[in-house]
């Protein structure tokens, strides 16, 4: 079975003017300007800004966490390699829980399936909303579906179950496949 | 929790923008969140789909965040803000400099007079297209548009509009932007 890199570093470096997480290419926005960024999302499209951000983040997320854990294609695990995916997953929310948004805490995991509940606790962007009716976390979710997909290697959804704008305690997310 | 330095200094005034606590970035006291560049690039390709007046969507979100910056800027400044912003081309290097450790791109200023110039070397709104091999027959970068906009706003106290004039996602080795005093 395939190693996951011990040396992966889940912090964020910024070091002359170049800002990385766990290697990777990342800018940093304050979360208010997101929360301003799909306020004006949502006044420009209506319900579908949260498809946008999410399929954004889901993409991105997918081709940062393959290169994360060193495989270039969707297809490296039918070479012959496996990998502890719980250990992937593990290592993501190690590096999600550097980025600002809140913190992640896995709650059930079952690779057969696949599926993976995690609730997400002192989010940073619900915050910045009145209380209302419907979840705002698209971004996390798309960021959770897109880690996930890497980890699997299957297309893979997340929707938000509960989330603090809706007044829940916290946010919780149920990733399974599409 | 005591507030730590991730050593970053700015070369103009020895402000340090970028504070951590615990895990949690702050810039300006204000709670960062880190987003991977490629997502620009994902976002911009969604909304092309069928979003009308993205690019003004994306302009004004720049532009509302910068404001947002400058704001907290000041605040961190306290009583010397007055002095210290006073000197318009101080004051845009020190911004700057700010935006210098955000990740968005190597941002230096081109020219002050007769207008604003700004060049970015690896934006992180057009580098995905470079690294793609894919080429725009626009530029790309609103949001960093919209962001130089709200700095030259607060800065000459009236509305200018930026326009990105070269853009590495169309060829060119850098992007650059010009400010232009709104009229009417």
């Amino acid at each position: 079975m395939g190693m996951i890199d011990k040396n992966i570093k889940h912090e964020v470096i910024i070091e002359e003017g170049k800002t990385t997480i766990a290697g990777q290419r990342a800018m940093l926005l304050s979360v208010k300007t997101i929360a301003t960024q799909q306020k004006e999302l949502e006044r420009l499209v209506g319900e579908k800004w949260g498809h946008v951000v999410y399929e954004a983040e889901r993409k991105a997320i997918q081709e940062a966490a393959l290169q994360i854990f060193g495989l270039k294609q969707l297809d490296s695990f039918t070479k012959g390699k496996t990998f502890d995916k719980k250990s992937m997953v593990d290592t993501l929310i190690g590096i999600f829980n550097c980025a600002g948004y809140g913190v992640l805490k896995l709650k059930k995991f079952d690779e057969a399936k696949p599926y993976v509940l995690v609730t997400m606790e002192k989010s940073t962007i619900p915050q910045e909303y009145e209380k209302r009716d419907s979840p705002v976390c698209f971004r996390v979710a798309g960021i959770l579906a897109g880690g996930a997909e890497a980890v699997f290697m299957v297309p893979m959804k997340c929707k938000e179950k509960k989330c603090m704008s809706m007044g829940d305690s916290h946010c919780e997310f149920e990733i399974t496949r599409r | 929790m005591e507030m730590n330095s991730v050593s970053l200094k700015s070369r103009v005034s020895n402000v340090e923008y970028i504070k951590k606590r615990g895990k949690d970035l702050f810039i300006f006291s204000k709670q960062i969140v880190v987003l991977d560049v490629r997502g620009l690039y994902h976002m911009k390709k969604e909304l092309e789909k069928g979003v009308e007046k993205s690019d003004e969507m994306l302009y004004e979100a720049g532009r509302l965040s910068l404001m947002e910056i400058h704001e907290s800027l000041v605040a961190s400044l306290g009583d010397a803000a007055v002095t210290i912003l006073s000197d318009r081309e101080s004051a845009l290097d020190m911004l700057v400099d700010a935006l210098n450790n955000l990740g968005l791109g190597e941002i230096s200023v081109l020219e002050f007079k007769p207008a604003i110039k700004f060049a970015v070397k690896h934006s992180a709104g057009a580098q995905d297209y470079v690294n793609r091999k894919e080429m725009s027959r626009h530029p790309v970068c609103y949001a960093l548009a919209g962001m130089f906009a709200g700095v030259c706003e607060k800065l000459l106290q009236s509305p200018v509009i930026c326009k990105e004039t070269r853009c590495i996602a169309c060829g060119n080795n850098a992007c650059e932007f010009i400010m232009n005093t709104k009229k009417g």
